[in-house]
């Protein structure tokens, strides 16, 4: 789509109308998102559901709270298939398992439900490894209607590539077993379910609520500007106990936080950091 | 004007001609070049292999990792690429016909935030959706123009008012887009 300059100006004072209105009413920080990657999807909502502007999506927001859920799934939601980047996976059997096996009872954080198929991959590989009995997964996000869709255990039908990941990613039995087919959805097996608790927190606002052996965070600090990742750095980093895990995106990183030097990366592994102090 | 940074896309049949361009480029460049080439795996060694030809640093950024002048930078696979002036923002966001990383997020972003600081081109030996990212760039008062890089098909002289360059007339026109510190305006 093509935008000119004085369209640009009004969108620039209609997003800032936004924020200050979905603030004001909701407590939602709009402010904290990376600007472009907010504007870039504020204009594809704008455009799908026919609202005319950023101002006519104001309108629509403020006056139906259903609206402003669906808004929030939206901006934080990406979509992801089972094991991807299967080389995380891989280090995480032969790095944190080890470790995670030496507790009677483990405790996990996976930040962010925008992209469920991560939870299920990780509940699959804890399975296969004989701990996700004595394992609890908080799966965490500020949008509800995000975590309804984890909860659900629906996701798109399996395909080769992810059978191919799976196996890549260092697994033992076949991805099917996992897996209902219900025709053109797939739906998570109850067992595994069984021992992810979904749970509504705001990483943007809301403090640590438990100290986890492993924190999982990939790609959902994409979403926020320098300054809210800071923030969240902090926040897992009091989240995590001592020799604890934490694992991030492939192309995110702890350089410019605070944290940088509390954490030794784990050399080849895709981006697992573990605290050292 | 003064360009602040310059966007270089390649479709998958112009990819091989990255590498060119790039080995032509002087020492020192008072610019950022971004690449984009889309329909990447992620264990592709493009980066390894522009890196030859270049003279400058070639990096795949990180997110919110800072643009510098003088650097090379190649849009990761697995990722579309955002600029926020100065920064980068990457974002997984659905591929787009296919494409993850592809031109419309990157353009569109630097039309935004740069306006008519920004210039760029796209190198292409086939007519197709291209010319959109190009023209967000146009749009907003930066240059852009569509290098056309096939030894098949005779350039058109321009797809829906987006200019084509020529073959021969390619590299000049990124070296001066690179090297140049401020354009006269009315240029393609």
């Amino acid at each position: 789509m093509t935008v000119t300059r004085v369209q640009r100006e009004l969108e620039d004072i209609e997003v800032d109308l936004l924020s200050e209105g979905v603030r004001r009413h909701y407590g939602l920080e709009l402010d904290s998102f990376a600007r472009p990657m907010l504007l870039r999807r504020l204009r594809q909502v704008v455009a799908r559901e026919g609202h005319g502007s950023i101002a006519g999506l104001l309108a629509s927001v403020l006056h139906s709270p259903t609206r402003m859920e669906a808004l929030l799934a939206t901006l934080t939601s990406d979509p992801a298939g089972l094991f991807e980047d299967p080389s995380f996976f891989a280090a995480f059997r032969q790095v944190v398992v080890p470790w995670l096996k030496t507790h009677p009872s483990i405790r996990l954080w996976h930040v962010g439900c925008g992209s469920p198929e991560e939870i299920y991959s990780l509940a699959i590989l804890l399975h296969e490894e004989g701990i996700l009995s004595r394992t609890r997964i908080y799966a965490t996000d500020a949008s509800n209607e995000l975590l309804t869709r984890a909860q659900s255990g629906r996701l798109a039908p399996l395909d080769e590539q992810a059978a191919a990941r799976y196996l890549a990613s260092g697994g033992r039995h076949e991805l099917g077993e996992y897996f209902a087919n219900e025709g053109k959805q797939a739906t998570v097996s109850p067992a595994l379910q069984e021992r992810i608790f979904y749970t509504q927190h705001h990483v943007t606002n809301d403090g640590p609520f438990n100290e986890f052996h492993t924190v999982i965070c990939r790609n959902t600090m994409l979403y926020f500007n320098r300054g809210q990742q800071t923030r969240i750095h902090g926040l897992l980093f009091e989240s995590l106990g001592r020799f604890g895990f934490l694992g991030i995106g492939r192309k995110e990183s702890l350089r410019r936080t605070p944290y940088a030097r509390a954490y030794d990366e784990i050399e080849g592994s895709g981006r697992l950091f573990r605290r050292i102090s | 004007m003064t360009v602040e940074i310059f966007l270089l896309g390649a479709s998958s049949d112009a990819a091989e001609s990255v590498g060119a361009v790039l080995s032509l480029l002087p020492r020192e460049v008072p610019v950022p070049v971004v690449v984009v080439v889309p329909e990447r795996e992620p264990s592709d060694e493009l980066c390894f292999r522009l890196a030859q030809y270049s003279p400058l640093p070639v990096e795949e950024p990180e997110d919110k990792d800072e643009i510098l002048p003088g650097r090379v930078y190649l849009a990761p696979a697995g990722y579309h690429l955002l600029v926020d002036r100065g920064t980068f923002v990457l974002s997984r966001e659905a591929p787009i016909n296919r494409q993850r990383p592809s031109f419309a997020p990157l353009f569109e972003t630097a039309a935004d935030s740069y306006g008519d600081a920004a210039a760029g081109m796209i190198l292409t030996g086939s007519v197709d959706s291209c010319w959109e990212s190009v023209a967000m760039l146009r749009a907003s008062g930066g240059i852009g123009a569509i290098g056309w890089v096939s030894g098949e098909a005779a350039a058109p002289t321009d797809v829906h008012g987006v200019p084509v360059i020529k073959h021969d007339a390619v590299n000049p026109w990124i070296m001066e887009m690179c090297t140049s510190h401020s354009l006269m305006r009315g240029r393609p």
